[in-house]
């Protein structure tokens, strides 16, 4: 950040984003090349690098002192005792979806809907009996696909070796040619995979499968290592890795011709796969991760 | 698995979250012990309310949310709170462990100490701005409102504030003048 730049509010200049995008910065929500430009940002801003430093002291803390595994079953007996899920009433204010959902709540409460349904649902019944005679019986997934099941469950997470010590790299975390990276994932049910890259060049690759046409399934789990490492090159600038998952096994072929046509949309910017979306045809959920190569003595901005 | 939610899921959401309720919880409540109570409450409420498939924003949304109602519940519930505050005053709590300014603090202690004069829309506003430190704009976002009710809500806030402040500067003004007649007596 320019010196000379006012500071208001404990640090926080006019150029800051607001605590809200801070937070999404931390938690990997904010999409696309929002994330490059406010972590380009924070690396500079004593304030804004002062509230994520927060963040990761509280999530360093709060996985410390009450690590999931012993969560787990805590939360169990609590979720119990709550009151059952109301979608209508979850401390949300009100929305035009809301709204509808009230709307169709007080239809439930009518008694003539419920005939409509009884036999909406008899009707149902005898074409899933016809269904599963003719070899068309639904899944368990059915109607539901993977990419909304595993909306923001999915993650891509990278580990760097330098200097003989591996870290995990927070996004954006500058790195060199030459330094050793490996992907672990976190496949939220979803158990096949295909990761991709695109360098500071717009040059697209391929990491996983290493072969083959199809992506290739993958130990379900969180953090789970994705098998080979990936040494960088020299091409200087941002690299986004996009991980993509799936039940069934999806088209490599296919999948690059997306993240293709995403990168000529963005000139070639390799920020362009950050929120990458899938067209219908593909049902798959997106995870992205994304670092820097910075060459000696130089910054790829 | 917990209602619905695979372990696996929940897993994901709460390494991924659970920095962010507890940051804003200690933020809002300055109290350690309330900001773990708090952080596995919020995710028993949104375990037991989110589903991916419906809803119309993140986690993360509704984490915030959530978090906030629950703490400015702990606040006005714990008849103490407020006695408790004071007692802290001095030991500058909260805030995460960053490093901010000393003025950021004073604000966040001024504000806790004025919540629990304004009602409770306006109170959760209150929080998102001062103490969050989100513009309106999003603060219009999360809350799904427009940003001049965000602006004049902020408005009732301070406007209210200005009032509960001179009120009491107005009180321990007439304690000095009254102890000093005593001591001019």
């Amino acid at each position: 950040m320019d010196g000379a730049t006012t500071t208001v509010d404990g640090g926080r200049t006019p150029d800051c984003p607001g605590g809200l995008a801070l937070m999404k910065l931390h938690t990997g929500d904010l999409p696309g090349e929002q994330q490059v430009d406010l972590w380009a940002h924070a690396r500079g801003c004593e304030h804004c690098q002062a509230v994520l430093d927060g963040l990761e002291t509280a999530q360093r803390d709060a996985l410390t002192l009450d690590p999931f595994e012993e969560a787990y079953p805590r939360l169990a007996e609590r979720v119990a005792e709550l009151p059952a899920r109301d979608p209508a009433v979850n401390g949300r204010p009100a929305t035009p979806a809301r709204a509808a959902l009230r709307r169709w709540l007080a239809l439930a409460r009518d008694p003539r809907t419920w005939a409509a349904v009884a036999v909406a649902t008899a009707a149902l019944a005898l074409a899933l009996v016809i269904g599963r005679d003719a070899g068309i019986a639904p899944t368990p997934d059915d109607g539901l696909p993977a990419a909304v099941r595993a909306k923001g469950l999915v993650a891509l997470d990278v580990f760097a070796l330098q200097d003989g010590t591996v870290t995990e790299a927070e996004p954006g975390a500058a790195l060199r040619p030459g330094d050793r990276i490996q992907f672990t994932y976190t496949s939220a049910g979803l158990d096949h995979v295909i990761v991709l890259g695109a360098d500071g060049d717009g040059v697209l690759s391929r990491y996983y499968p290493e072969r083959g046409a199809v992506s290739q399934p993958v130990a379900p789990g969180t953090r789970m290592v994705l098998e080979d490492s990936i040494v960088l090159d020299a091409a200087p600038g941002p690299e986004v890795y996009v991980a993509v998952f799936s039940d069934e096994p999806l088209e490599v072929a296919a999948v690059e011709e997306v993240a293709r046509a995403a990168l000529a949309r963005g000139d070639g910017e390799p920020t362009a796969l950050m929120g990458l979306d899938l067209p219908p045809t593909l049902d798959g959920a997106v995870a992205t991760a994304w670092v820097t190569k910075a060459l000696e003595g130089g910054d790829w901005r | 698995m917990i209602d619905g939610w695979t372990r696996t899921q929940a897993e994901h959401v709460y390494r991924r979250y659970a920095g962010l309720v507890r940051y804003r919880a200690m933020n809002i409540l300055g109290d350690e012990q309330d900001a773990r109570e708090v952080t596995q409450e919020a995710f028993a409420r949104l375990f037991r309310h989110y589903r991916a498939e419906d809803a119309d924003e993140t986690p993360a949304a509704l984490l915030i949310r959530i978090t906030t109602n629950l703490s400015l519940t702990l606040i006005r519930d714990h008849s103490s709170r407020r006695e408790k505050l004071k007692m802290r005053a001095g030991e500058a709590p909260g805030l995460g462990s960053g490093p901010l300014g000393q003025e950021t603090i004073e604000r966040a202690e001024l504000v806790r100490s004025l919540l629990d004069r304004v009602p409770h829309d306006v109170r959760q506003l209150a929080v998102n701005y001062y103490i969050d430190g989100m513009t309106q704009q999003e603060i219009a976002e999360l809350h799904h409102i427009s940003v001049p009710t965000v602006r004049k809500r902020l408005d009732q806030f301070v406007r209210r504030s200005r009032k509960a402040l001179s009120r009491e500067l107005a009180r321990a003004l007439g304690a000095v003048l009254v102890a000093a007649q005593w001591f001019a007596a």
